[in-house]
This record gives structure tokens, sequence and C-alpha cells, in this order.
């Protein structure tokens, strides 16, 4: 009898633990803010904690040695730093929803239009001014600078300088017809010109935002096509776009390259099996990782044959953006702008980023940079990849039918009627 | 008397409450917040939200991609029941047999299944990708030249053929508890009646472990049904989306494309899909189990 009871105490004991244990956790889920709120005034020596999320995987090292020197210079102060290990979205999403959101968190320029309701000020902070002109676009949003750029990339074809040599070739191609007869020259000598890795719904969604950014209003353009007035397929370069895909595939995998992925990608490439990419800066560490010796340039994408129209993309990709209804919202401008103030060290040499501040100085980063920023001195960039006013869902959508079309499967008039359907039902829903 | 069952239901619910407290915080209430997000115009990220009637299930009924990812789930759980139920029960028949090395191969045809899904989706992707063309090189085999997971139809099978490698081995282990639980008896009595081994096979052992193929249809149709990352590690959903699972599909609207309220409507209605496969599967194998 007693033993009896001596289970079944301590099994209800079991059950009670469970039942604190949840219970616990959603009370100081519901009133949080409430809590820190009176602890903060109680004590002295508070010790704050900043939570932040973004990066990815490969900067681990980086973030510690960052976290690490800034907590040893800021006391009190605890850096909870958090790299989402795949999809960020995901995670930044489901930290919102759990009511763990984090002070400064980590957007791309397309979904900063979206978070815009939930982001601080950050127009008037120190190094907002310090901002290059090719950054400035994609943290704005009505007039307010949202975000703190990372960093600066330059989108446009990289190309193995010794095939190129290999084959004959002085000049980057800057039209259409160029790139056409630099690929034909190179398929003379040998050399697969082209190998796209169009498994990636980014790297189309890449590819067709040239067409976006080649266009000479592009804002007025996408008001347009947002009213209706226009279509798709009024885009002026709607039809050297799918020449362009039709030339990467041509002279590339052909319908393969629906079934080739990005890792694939930058082994061959790395290796020297085909002479171009449209790809851009932020391929450098991992080509270079598999080929330190690689000799590559990067050449914007000569979408037509007006060669005064062939300017390089560049714009700031990634950003940290600070949680307006932040507990911490002072102490996370602080860790923005002390990144900003010891940019240099952080910025350039520990994150290898190239920054988007114009008194920071990011020439020594790799090739791909050295060319960037010879086209940034010459003026001639567009200030954005052309993707990131389209409405949300567009990115990932367009790659079924673009990859269809590839495939053979779809007409050129089929696909652009598709793009058009995907864009108005984006919008509508 | 009245103590003894006040104590029997404190047994009770000591053992129940746990797992229902469980139940309702991490499914129940969840499920009940995604039909209540189906009706709204939530797109994950504002704090206000609207009602909007029933304008994302009209939306998702004339939605063709939804469509097209429910006949691919369809296809793929036919493909898939048949495979690892078949060859489930063909292995769990040939390794029951006094084989020497049949405790090696048990366990090397359950090793895959101990793997984590999305680590085979790479090898595999591999595999298909860089050692088929070199296996069809070698051997001539016209078919491993094509690129597999460029192609809709071969993309359909390279999927298939993973998940049945993948999982088999879960599958064989439970009709393997089956037929070792058959009863040597009936097997010798029907083996002096006269019975050759096939008819014996039809008999008798398949009505016996018909427990195990409830449970394995059961499990091998509702698994097929959530399929997803095989489908995120293997195929993207692609070549242009032919072999996106349901699953993998509500999953991008949601977190990729800002759909949220609308990804809660696809799921409702996949639960509800779901939902009438299994009581009408479950249904009817039951009642032919009693009747064996």
């Amino acid at each position: 009898m007693r033993k009896k009871w001596f289970s079944v105490l301590a099994v209800s004991l079991i059950v009670a633990t469970a039942l604190t244990g949840c219970m616990g956790k959603q009370s100081s889920d519901g009133g949080g803010n409430a809590n820190s709120g009176s602890g903060a005034s109680s004590s002295k020596t508070k010790t704050i904690t900043l939570k932040v999320m973004g990066l990815t995987p490969k900067d681990t090292e980086a973030v510690k040695t960052i976290v690490g020197d800034y907590q040893a210079g800021h006391p009190g102060v605890q850096v909870d730093f958090q790299i989402p290990p795949d999809n960020g979205a995901a995670l930044l999403k489901t930290r919102f929803a759990a009511g763990d959101a984090p002070d400064i968190f980590y957007l791309s320029p397309a979904d900063i239009p979206a978070w815009s309701e939930k982001l601080a000020d950050l127009s008037n902070e120190p190094w907002a001014k310090h901002v290059l002109p090719e950054g400035i676009r994609n943290i704005t949003v009505d007039g307010k600078k949202l975000g703190f750029p990372l960093q600066i990339e330059g989108n446009g074809i990289v190309y193995n300088k010794d095939l190129f040599a290999k084959a004959g070739i002085t000049n980057v191609p800057v039209t259409l017809t160029e790139l056409k007869q630099t690929a034909e020259k190179l398929k003379a000598a040998g050399i697969q010109p082209f190998g796209e890795a169009w498994k990636n719904w980014g790297f189309l969604m890449h590819l067709f935002g040239v067409t976006f950014a080649h266009e000479q209003d592009e804002n007025g353009f996408i008001d347009q096509l947002n009213k209706g007035t226009k279509q798709i397929k009024d885009l002026s370069n709607i039809n050297n776009f799918f020449a362009l895909l039709d030339l990467t595939d041509d002279y590339g995998f052909g319908k393969d390259s629906i079934a080739y992925d990005f890792t694939q990608q930058q082994k061959d490439f790395a290796s020297g099996k085909m002479a171009m990419i449209k790809q851009g800066t932020w391929y450098t560490a991992p080509l270079l990782k598999q080929n330190p010796n690689l000799n590559m340039g990067l050449f914007a994408v000569p979408l037509s044959d007006n060669a005064s129209e062939t300017k390089l993309m560049v714009a700031s990709t990634s950003n940290f953006v600070i949680n307006k209804s932040s507990e911490h919202l002072e102490e996370s401008k602080k860790f923005l702008n002390w990144l900003h103030d010891n940019g240099q060290k952080y910025l350039v040499e520990t994150l290898k980023v190239a920054p988007v501040f114009d008194d920071l100085n990011a020439s020594q980063i790799g090739p791909l940079h050295k060319d960037m920023n010879t086209y940034i001195k010459a003026g001639k960039t567009y200030d954005n990849f052309g993707t990131e006013l389209w409405p949300s869902g567009f990115n990932t959508d367009i790659s079924k039918p673009l990859q269809a079309y590839i495939a053979g499967v779809a007409t050129k008039d089929q696909t652009v009627k598709q793009l058009q359907d995907i864009w108005t039902q984006r919008l509508n829903k | 008397m009245n103590k003894q069952i006040y104590r029997k239901s404190l047994v009770y619910i000591a053992f129940v409450g746990p797992m229902l407290i469980l139940f309702l915080l991490f499914i129940f209430l969840p499920f009940i917040r995604s039909i209540i997000y189906s009706f709204q115009d939530w797109n994950g990220i504002n704090s206000h939200t609207h009602w909007v009637g029933w304008k994302n299930y009209r939306n998702v009924l004339t939605d063709t991609d939804f469509a097209r990812t429910i006949s691919f789930t369809l296809k793929y759980v036919l493909a898939t029941v048949i495979g690892l139920n078949v060859l489930g029960l063909i292995l769990a028949v040939a390794l029951n047999v006094g084989l020497k090395s049949r405790n090696l191969l048990r366990t090397a045809f359950f090793l895959p299944t101990v793997m984590g899904t999305v680590i085979i989706g790479f090898i595999w992707n591999f595999i298909i990708t860089r050692l088929f063309p070199q296996i069809g090189e070698l051997t001539g085999i016209g078919i491993l030249h094509s690129s597999w997971l460029a192609l809709p139809k071969y993309a359909f099978w390279a999927i298939i053929i993973v998940t049945v490698w993948h999982t088999l081995g879960y599958y064989m282990i439970i009709y393997l508890a089956g037929l070792q639980g058959l009863s040597h008896e009936l097997m010798e009595a029907a083996e002096i009646d006269g019975a050759g081994r096939i008819k014996r096979f039809w008999s008798i052992v398949l009505p016996l472990i018909r427990p195990s193929i409830t449970i394995c249809l059961f499990l091998s149709i509702i698994n097929g049904f959530k399929s997803f990352d095989i489908n995120y590690s293997l195929t993207m959903g692609g070549p242009y989306g032919t072999t996106e699972s349901i699953s993998y599909q509500i999953f991008q609207d949601a977190f990729s494309k800002d759909l949220f309220s609308y990804a809660s409507a696809k799921a409702v209605i996949f639960f509800l899909i779901l939902t009438l496969f299994s009581v009408v599967q479950v249904a009817i194998l039951k009642r032919k189990e009693v009747e064996a």
C-alpha cells in the first residue's frame, strides 16, 4: 500500500514539475518587458544582453572576434550573436512570433520594405552620411534610412583571365553581339564559354534583374507594372534578356543547366572548366578557396548593343537593421556605430566584406572587388540589382517558368505571359 | 470503493496528463492558430492583420501550382507505398531464412534509415549528377547519360529511388518482426497438408502478418504525404517546380514568399486530405484484420 502511494506521489510530482515548467516559460514570455524593466531600475550594475542575428555560417570565426572585442571594450554588455544555419527568414519570423525578437538583425534589400514598420529610423546616426551613393537606395524607405549597409557587391560576369588570354581575347565584351563573338572565340579555342547554375533560383533572379536595372526609368516602370498600365513584355530589353539566357545555355550546359547547382559551378569554374559565369563579387571567397591562384575578373553584363548601357550593377546587398521596439535601442545603435568606427578592422579585415562607407577602403579583398572599384570610379554603375522592388515572392516564383523555358517545354511568349501572371498574382495575394 | 476510483483516475491523469499537455501546447494550439491565420491576411511580419473570409481558400482552389503539387504528391505516395511495402516484405522474407550473413545484411539494409535526410539528399545529389554519367560512360547504359535532375520524369524517379533506399530498412524491420511472430505449428501443419512454399506464403503468412501490413501501409502513406526534406535537399522542387511536395510548397509560401495566411489555408486543406486518407485506409484494413 505504502509503495503504491509512493509511486503515485512520484508521478504526480513529475507532472507538477512538467506543468510548472511549461507555465513558467509562458509567463516569462508574456511578461518579459515588465520584468526586465523593473529589474533594470533596481540593480545598478546591470548587464544587458544585445540579441543580434545575421550573417552566414562562414562568418562564425569573424563573429567570435567581433563579439569578443566588443564585450571587452563594453563591460556590462553581452552580445548574443546568432548565425542562422540555413533559412534565415524562417528563423527570424519564428523568433518574432515567439516574442524573442532580436535587437539587431539582418535583412536583404528586398525584405526591408516589408519589415519597415518594425525598424528603427537610423537617418541621424553618425555613419549615415558616409554611406556610398550605391548603398543609399536599398536602405531607404519613405526617405528614412532604415539599414546599416554591411557590404556592397558587384553583380556581373565573372571570367577566367587565363582562358580569355588562351583564346586570344584582349578586351572584355561591352555589347551583346561582342559577348556572342567572345563565346564563339572561346569555343573555337576548345574552351567551354559558359556554365550556369540555373538550378538555384537566386541566379535566375539575378539574371532577370539585369533587365530591370537597364530600364531607363526603373521606378516608373515598376509603378506602371503595379498599376497594370505596363506589362513585363514592355520591358525594353525583354528580347535581349532571352537572347542572353539562350547564349548562356547554347554555349554552356544547355538544358542540363537546370540541374546544375552552385557547389558544382564553383568547383568547375575554379578548376578552369569554363570561362564565364554570371555571378558577382560574392563568389570571391569560395572560388579562391578552391583555387588560390585563379586569375579572374569581373565585367558588366552586356544586355544590349548599346555599349553606354553596359554598366556594372553595384548595390548594398545585406543590411543590419534595428528592431524599433527593442528594449536596448540606444545600446543597439552604439553597437553599429562602433562597427562603423572600427570598420577598417572588423568589416574589411575580419569579415572581409567591401564596406559601403566612403571613409573605409576595401581594395585588398580580391580581384573581383578590384574590378568593381574600377567601375565605381568610372561612374559606370547601376545602383541596384533590378530585383529589389519586385513584389515579395516574385523572385522565387519566376525560376519555374524560366527553367521550363530553358528545358524547352515553354516558348518565349508563354514564358513572358507566365512571368506577367506571377507578377499580377503576387500583387493580389 | 470511492477512494479506489479516485486513486485509479489519479494514475490515469499522471500517465496521460503530461502527454496531453504537450499535445495541446505543441500540436493542438498551433493547429487552431493556423486555422485562424487562414482566414486573415498576415504576411508573417506585420503587426496588423485583417479578416478576409474565404479569400485565401478561393485563391488556393484556383492555384494551378497547388493542383500540380497535389498530383505530384499523390503519384509520389503511390510509388513509394508500393516500392517500400513490396520491397520491404521481400527483403524481410529473404532475411528471415537461416542465412549466415543475415544479421550483417539486416544491419546494412537498416543503416540508411538512421542517416539524416538532408545529408542523404546531398550525397545522392552528388551520385546522380556526377557518378551516374560516369557509370553510364563505362557501361554504355544510355539512361544514365541524361541529366536526371534536369528532366521532370527522371527527377521524379530519382526522388522515389532515394526515398525507398532511405526508408526501406524501417519497413523491413516491421515486417521482419511480424514474420518472427508466426507460430511454427501452423507452418508445419500446412507443410504436412502438402502446401507448397508459395501457397503457404499467400494463405498463411500474409493473412497472419496483416497487423504489420496495416501499420506499414499507414506509416508509408502518411510519411509519403508529409515528404519534405528529400525534396528540399535533392531537387529543391525542381526542375521547374515539378517535384514540389505539398509540405515543401507550404514551407516556401510561408517563409520565403511572405504569404503566411495563404500557406495556412493550404495547410488546412492538406490536413483535410490527409485525414480523409488515413481514416479510410485504417477503416478498410482494420476490418480485414478482424476477419482474418
